[in-house]
């Protein structure tokens, strides 16, 4: 899915946070946005995901109208889904139960990959039977991410997907993503300040305040 | 503009919706002036003395707060710690806060007219002194409750960095009460607030206060339009404590989210307090146990060592029955309203609209159910198919949403489970999902409505229907004859369903 960005600005308790910018992040491109504390990364991806309204400019997806200061499209008109900062699993199901009604309410075709697999692969297989309160912080992102890659959507944000783990874990998560969205064909914009772990797969790096371009490259 | 608000989660229209709602209902006592009732003013009224029963009202309630913030102190304290006795009997104190005031009338009487060895110095309660005191004592609970959130405007990192330096005494001096004592504040001015409103308890014990006395002329057959127009000297006087609260309460800002000490911080433990203030804080304790524990002891006794059971299904069990109806519709109704009405004004930060929804605050309940009576025969009037019990039902309403506001207000400003929530919106038809995740705090609003809607008196004193008495009502009327067994066990069946609903309120809290 084409992302576009038109001159979007928003503000909170009258403090300008995001300031008239506009971009376009092509299909199946993996971005990584980075920049200082504060400067609204985490905004940015509220934005995209349609739970904050802009002040002025819109965004657009394929040329469909998402958000603009008139009309929000709600988020489950658009097949994104993304893996927030705070606990965002859901406190009443297990790991499993989670997974599975996510997984059911999915109807786009399934991605090239193994859910299964990826729960392999993301250790948290255990975890499976567990309520979110019996989770670490750490364990609860990977669930989380686990979570996500079930809906199969077609534009990924990730907010901080490493914050939390330990060393070993966060570099097995950076590569799982990197073999997972290097073959499949979603948007994808993560946030973090792990530039060295997402550098290998990031097909460009954008510095928030102003969108400019820290690098560039094509995979191919 | 489109239907989705993605601050809140709602559709746009249900928000206007709620809000438009909740506003009607609660400001409806602002029309009672303007009602054609066919009464015409002859002569100007004399204003000397509703000035006088304002001055005992407010006696009454700069008394009733200093008692109760007195007594709110050390316990809002102890509920700073999870290792105090009163942190672990935090249900309790929800408990007393949520029971009516008129039970520990009730258990005084009955120590009064059946005195356990020791207590023969007990009077009847009535008069000034004994209001004050059992006003104080049923409000206590909500400025421990207050006193007990203010843990969150504390910042961890500098109380450790000056208990480190000058000692847990000197922290709590120099920053501890400071930052504290605009809360102090507000809760003192709430409670005044509060109980210069508060009409059942004066009108119990028989110290006439301006908010008995409307009840009173409403019910001996007074002009509402001319009560409603003498009423001002009170409506201002609550109105600028209500106005002093919110300015205070606009001063306090909660620290940095992972900046605040848990309830096992050990600076927040009393032990390390010098012995001087260990022993005035657990005074404190012992002093709100007994004016509470004695009271209900005695309210049991009476309960469990009178006449023969006589309550019957008839009068008693319909009127307990037609409460618990009232309380569960009221409740419904009010979650429905309050949550999305109070998601506005939350997660948008709308403060003129906070000042709005809690400007009923300031309004009296004779006030309230006097509007609800006289705009009941109205209704009636235009459509007949409407029951009976619909003035009842509304007034009640107009009464309590304020109260389930401002609890889903601190909920909603927690966020809690904000990401959790937020997370659900990703998935298409995910209504059953987005109920499972909001449900503790929609059952939260619904248990507090509902219990306010089961104790509530002055209001359906002034709105029931002819045949149709609440538990309240009963017990009110009953109380005329004295504190006899069958009124005690009355009342400890009003208690039972308020006690299941304090210990859910406490479970569920913590996780919503």
């Amino acid at each position: 899915m084409k992302l576009r960005i038109d001159k979007l600005s928003f503000s909170r308790d009258q403090l300008k946070i995001i300031d008239n910018i506009s971009y376009e992040f092509a299909t199946a491109q993996v971005t990584m946005l980075t920049g200082p504390s504060g400067c609204g990364k985490t905004t940015f991806l509220r934005l995209l995901a349609g739970l904050e309204t802009p002040d002025s400019g819109e965004i657009l997806a394929n040329e469909t109208r998402w958000s603009s200061p008139q009309k929000i499209v709600p988020p489950w008109q658009r097949n994104l889904d993304m893996l927030f900062q705070g606990d965002a699993l859901w406190p009443n199901q297990t790991v499993s139960q989670q997974i599975d009604w996510v997984r059911s309410r999915t109807q786009t075709t399934p991605a090239d990959w193994n859910i299964d697999e990826i729960i392999e692969e993301l250790g948290i297989k255990e975890l499976l039977n567990r309520y979110p309160a019996g989770l670490s912080g750490g364990e609860s992102r990977r669930c989380q991410l686990a979570r996500i890659l079930a809906g199969n959507p077609s534009v990924l944000l990730l907010d901080e997907p490493l914050s939390g783990q330990d060393a070993k874990s966060a570099a097995k998560t950076a590569q799982l993503l990197a073999t997972l969205l290097k073959t499949a064909k979603i948007t994808t914009i993560v946030v973090s300040h792990e530039t060295a772990l997402f550098s290998d797969f990031a097909w460009q790096t954008l510095y928030l305040p102003d969108m400019s371009h820290e690098n560039k490259r094509n995979f191919t | 503009m489109g239907a989705w608000d993605p601050s809140t989660g709602y559709n746009r229209r249900t928000l206007t919706a709620a809000l438009l709602v909740y506003l009607v209902l609660t400001l409806l006592p602002l029309t009672l002036p303007l009602l054609e009732t066919g009464w015409q003013p002859t002569t100007t009224a004399d204003p000397g003395p509703a000035i006088k029963l304002l001055g005992r009202s407010l006696h009454l309630a700069f008394w009733t707060a200093c008692i109760a913030t007195g007594l709110g102190l050390p316990l809002g304290i102890g509920m700073w710690h999870s290792k105090t006795i009163v942190f672990k009997l935090r249900s309790m104190i929800v408990l007393a806060l949520l029971l009516p005031p008129y039970l520990l009338i009730q258990g005084w009487m009955a120590l009064a007219w059946a005195p356990p060895p020791g207590l023969a110095f007990l009077h009847s309660p009535e008069g000034f002194n004994w209001a004050a005191i059992i006003m104080g004592t049923s409000m206590a609970p909500l400025a421990a409750l207050l006193i007990g959130v203010g843990r969150n405007f504390l910042p961890r990192t500098a109380l450790e960095s000056m208990a480190l330096s000058q000692g847990p005494v000197e922290m709590f001096k120099k920053l501890v009460f400071p930052l504290i004592l605009p809360l102090l504040l507000a809760v003192w001015l709430i409670i005044a607030m509060l109980s210069l409103l508060e009409g059942g308890v004066p009108l119990s014990l028989q110290f006439p206060v301006f908010a008995t006395e409307i009840t009173s002329r409403f019910l001996g057959g007074e002009n509402p339009v001319s009560l409603a127009r003498n009423v001002w000297p009170l409506y201002l006087a609550s109105l600028v404590l209500c106005c002093a609260t919110i300015f205070l309460t606009r001063r306090l800002k909660p620290g940095h989210a992972g900046d605040k000490p848990d309830s096992n911080h050990f600076l927040l433990n009393i032990d390390f307090l010098p012995a001087c203030l260990r022993i005035a804080i657990k005074s404190g304790w012992l002093l709100f146990a007994l004016l509470l524990g004695l009271p209900l002891l005695g309210l049991i006794r009476q309960a469990f060592t009178g006449s023969v059971y006589s309550l019957t299904a008839s009068s008693d069990g319909s009127a307990m029955l037609r409460s618990v109806m009232l309380a569960s519709a009221s409740g419904l109704i009010a979650s429905f309203l309050v949550v999305p009405a109070a998601a506005t004004i939350a997660l948008k930060k709308r403060f003129w609209l906070a000042i709005l929804v809690f400007l009923p605050l300031a309004l009296p309940a004779s006030i309230t159910g006097i509007t609800w009576a006289a705009w009941g025969v109205r209704l009636h009037a235009c459509c007949r198919w409407l029951p009976e019990i619909t003035p009842l039902l509304l007034g009640h309403l107009g009464r309590i949403l304020p109260f389930a506001m401002l609890v889903s207000l601190a909920l909603w400003s927690s966020q809690h489970h904000r990401a959790a929530r937020e997370a659900v919106f990703m998935h298409k038809n995910h209504f059953w999902q987005r109920i499972a995740v909001e449900w503790p705090h929609y059952l939260l609003v619904f248990m507090v409505s509902a219990v306010f809607s089961l104790r509530e008196l002055e209001i359906s004193l002034l709105t029931v229907p002819p045949g149709g008495e609440t538990l309240p009502i009963r017990v009110f009327n009953l109380l005329h004859y004295g504190a006899g067994s069958d009124v005690a066990r009355l009342s400890l069946l009003l208690a039972l369903p308020i006690a299941a609903a304090a210990l859910t309120i406490v479970r569920k809290w913590e996780n919503a």
